[in-house]
């Protein structure tokens, strides 16, 4: 009997997926490296002057930020293609596995992996700000469940891109949207500029501005380092407008992917 | 029940590659039907359109024009899929899995139990000889260690229909021989198999009936009996005593072929000879005869009619 959709498969795709990125050598090199340049910020803060908590707070941050979005590029990308390349996803679509369900699931693996990576990163902010006399405020575990959030947009473009284009393309273009989207105020900014001048360019910005995930809005970092109170309904209206964003990306993916020809 | 498990309908699938999307004709619109529990074999050269007409039945690639139904409904269904066991060729798994993962992962595809999983992986780890290597990680098996991988996880569903595309490539003669007899076990057990393959003698050995497949076509269909005819091609004589130059051999009617070999002259007859005549001829000339085999047309004859394109065989 066909169910609406299969959980098992997913659920066996995304632990596949999770168990393949955690044996990668290189998946294992850049979590090492995100661990050391966090607990690097111990030995820069004592060149601060007297900011060692700030500094330790903001590397931090900083050092999750970059490695967990070129983990999931990363992750995302190469173990998708690997699939392709190996033609492991012969075997795989043979089974009664929808391709949807199948690009779910990878989806999924990642995010399960970023959110080890990122749940470890942020037990090591919290000692190291506690190690400085600080506190791990909630304005702090808030901008870490916000860089989550922006996980699932970047981890859903890097699958979809992936099912059109080639590993490089869609990685590099994955990084180009995730540097728009954090600059999605600037990007208003220059809108404006260019409007007052009358320059035409102002019309392709403001095309394409709706269309680049607002990052910006999920970025808490200034929130975090210092202290600004978070709106009472920050947190639910940013995780709708995340997982909103990242499902209508990931359905582009589906729809592509379903129409592939595997040869 | 019907009686046909699978039936393909002047299917056909056309590739654009490269940069100026240049169109390849990989099937150009084949038919055939497949019945329940018999082997089927689809022979060719290679670019003829065989793993393209795979893929198609399996539902990795859509077909552009046709139609293709596996027990009864469109193929590429879930419903199919669940009844089916493919294993593509040279096929490469998951390095970081053991075989028993890697069987327990697809067991989960297909939704079966952690105890049927088991059950099942075992036994066919054990049928494909693997035994040895349960604790091996996939990317230190050799070639022909992963072909037997990948037969496993083709059977862990129990599937009614298997498809095998090139199932012996990488195999030595023993592994040949073992994938030759799996598929009589399956045989024996009531199951379907498609089978491609290059390796003729071995579809001879298990094959009811055989598709010959060129540049997109199905060229013949049929049993190896109705492809085949019964006379002989022509007759192979060794015999001692004689060489290629000898002046017995110049009156013999039929001779096509004489060259040494291995102590002993082969002699190449034409199929019609008369064959009393021929043996009188070489005793009267000092001969003295080791053997007589008559050849008659066989698949790869019927291969090479087939395939060999008559405008580039003279080159």
């Amino acid at each position: 009997m066909n169910t609406l959709f299969n959980p098992s498969a997913i659920t066996a795709v995304a632990l596949n997926t999770l168990r393949e990125a955690v044996r990668n050598k290189v998946f294992g090199t850049l979590a090492l490296f995100s661990v050391a340049l966090s607990a690097s910020s111990l030995v820069i803060g004592e060149m601060s002057l007297h900011q060692e908590l700030r500094l330790t707070q903001t590397m931090t941050l900083f050092a999750a930020s970059l490695f967990c979005v070129i983990i999931t590029i990363y992750s995302s990308v190469t173990l998708f293609h690997t699939e392709l390349e190996r033609r492991t996803i012969y075997t795989l679509l043979t089974k009664p596995v929808r391709r949807w369900e199948f690009l779910v699931g990878k989806t999924m693996g990642v995010q399960l992996l970023m959110t080890g990576v990122l749940g470890l990163l942020t037990a090591l902010s919290a000692a190291l700000i506690v190690y400085q006399g600080g506190s791990f405020t909630t304005q702090i575990a808030a901008a870490y469940f916000t860089l989550w959030l922006q996980l699932c947009i970047v981890n859903a473009f890097a699958h979809s891109l992936s099912c059109i284009a080639s590993p490089l393309l869609a990685g590099f273009s994955t990084l180009g949207i995730f540097i728009a989207g954090r600059l999605h105020d600037e990007l208003v900014s220059i809108q404006r500029l260019l409007e007052d001048q009358e320059n035409p360019a102002s019309v392709i910005v403001d095309l394409i501005r709706p269309l680049i995930p607002n990052l910006a809005s999920l970025n808490l970092e200034r929130e975090a380092v210092y202290q600004l109170a978070l709106p009472s309904s920050y947190l639910v209206s940013a995780t709708v407008y995340a997982l909103s964003y990242a499902l209508i990306v990931l359905l582009f993916g589906i729809a592509a992917f379903s129409r592939k020809d595997l040869n | 029940m019907t009686d046909t498990v699978l039936s393909v309908r002047d299917i056909a699938k056309t590739f654009h590659v490269g940069f100026w999307r240049r169109k390849v004709h990989a099937v150009r619109g084949v038919s055939f039907e497949v019945r329940r529990g018999e082997v089927f074999a689809i022979v060719g050269p290679n670019g003829a359109g065989k793993t393209t007409t795979l893929k198609m039945l399996t539902g990795l690639v859509r077909p552009d024009s046709g139609s293709a139904s596996l027990f009864g409904a469109p193929t590429g269904g879930l419903e199919g899929r669940r009844r089916l066991g493919y294993l593509p060729e040279n096929p490469y798994f998951y390095d970081h899995l053991s075989a028993p993962e890697l069987l327990r992962y697809y067991g989960r595809l297909h939704g079966l139990d952690s105890a049927t999983i088991a059950e099942r992986s075992a036994a066919l780890i054990r049928q494909v000889g693997l035994e040895h290597a349960e604790n091996r990680p996939l990317r230190k098996f050799s070639k022909g260690m992963r072909q037997r991988a990948g037969l496993a996880q083709a059977l862990i569903n129990d599937p009614e229909l298997v498809i095998l595309d090139e199932p012996q490539s990488g195999l030595d003669p023993v592994g040949r021989k073992e994938v030759r007899d799996l598929i009589f076990d399956l045989k024996r057990r009531g199951k379907t198999i498609i089978l491609s393959s290059h390796i003729l003698p071995d579809v001879e050995a298990v094959c009811d009936r055989v598709a010959v497949f060129n540049k997109g076509l199905v060229r013949e269909i049929g049993t190896l009996h109705e492809l085949t005819s019964e006379k002989t091609v022509y007759v192979e004589i060794l015999v001692r005593g004689l060489d290629a130059s000898s002046p017995s051999l110049q009156g013999l009617t039929g001779l096509e072929l004489a060259e040494p070999r291995g102590g002993v002259l082969l002699l190449q007859m034409r199929g019609d000879v008369d064959l009393r005549a021929t043996l009188d001829a070489l005793h009267a000339g000092g001969a003295s005869v080791e053997s007589v085999t008559p050849h008659k047309e066989n698949l790869e004859d019927v291969f090479l009619r087939d395939t060999v394109d008559p405008s580039t065989e003279e080159e």
